[in-house]
């Protein structure tokens, strides 16, 4: 019985959105729309900026590299020359 | 076809799809305009597989998704602040509700199925958006819903049952 009250309830609250009336779409929703196309296209980037960017960040991360292998040699270097220093003074006292 | 064309052709149709899902008019005007920007970009990648209407259909139930998801998102984070019991339950409760398409008589009824229909999942909800509100036949909105027909009517199925569970449950609480 219950069940069946319950059901009535049910189809009989689905049938009221069947009642729900189509409606018009806001007049100046065409005009916005276009505004929101130009912005965007306003804040799009052209694929040939992004390339030379990309470039220009490829170029200096390369220097960089150049860099750094340029320094770590020098500093292996010093390395090298303090440490025959090092076995000379072994050998001294051998 | 132009995109003028297509946007004189189904702007009350994307309009009122978002309005069932947001019964709110500045937020189905909001998706309205987020679609047909959407629209603008993808239409030269348009391939007939589907109509152009359940393309444009699936195009607005995803925005409309997806702006409802975002929407929560925020006031779940505000609501978190003063967490109480009936929190989930004022989550789904459409407190801004404007629907125009709604007569005045039958807005209390309405309100509350929707606050209902609010909280069943996704996929459900956008079954009885399509069959019960805008209408369409079964096979349409399996269609749109890239679905087979048994899947739809499944769907529908359970989404009644949820929906008669909520409601029955509202009436113990009101007792």
């Amino acid at each position: 019985m219950k069940d069946k009250s319950s059901k009535y309830v049910m189809e009989d609250q689905l049938q009221i959105l069947e009642n729900i009336k189509k409606v018009e779409a806001p007049s100046e929703l065409y005009a916005q729309i276009l505004g929101k196309i130009g912005d965007q296209k306003k804040d799009f980037v052209s694929s040939k900026w992004i390339l030379t960017a990309a470039a220009a960040i490829l170029i200096l991360i390369s220097f960089n590299i150049k860099l750094i292998e340029n320094t770590e040699d020098s500093s292996k270097s010093d390395f090298g020359t303090l440490f025959m220093v090092k076995s000379q003074n072994t050998f001294s006292y051998e | 076809m132009s995109f003028e064309l297509i946007f004189y052709q189904y702007q009350k149709m994307v309009y009122n799809l978002a309005l069932q899902y947001t019964q709110n008019t500045e937020d189905a005007e909001e998706i309205a305009q987020d679609v047909f920007v959407k629209i603008s970009q993808k239409l030269d990648g348009f391939k007939n597989e589907s109509s152009l209407k359940t393309w444009i259909y699936r195009i607005t139930i995803n925005t409309s998704l997806d702006f409802l998801k975002s929407k929560n998102s925020k006031k779940r984070f505000f609501f978190g602040l003063f967490r109480d019991s009936d929190h989930e339950n004022r989550q789904n409760e459409p407190i801004d509700f404007n629907h125009p398409g709604v007569v005045l008589e039958q807005k209390e009824e309405v309100m509350k199925i929707f606050s209902f229909i609010n909280m069943l999942p996704n996929d459900q909800k956008t079954a009885v958006i399509l069959l019960k509100i805008e209408g369409n036949s079964q096979q349409e909105t399996a269609e749109i819903m890239n679905l087979s027909q048994k899947a739809v009517e499944s769907l529908f199925q359970r989404a009644k049952k949820n929906l008669l569970q909520k409601l029955n449950q509202q009436k113990e609480y009101e007792r």
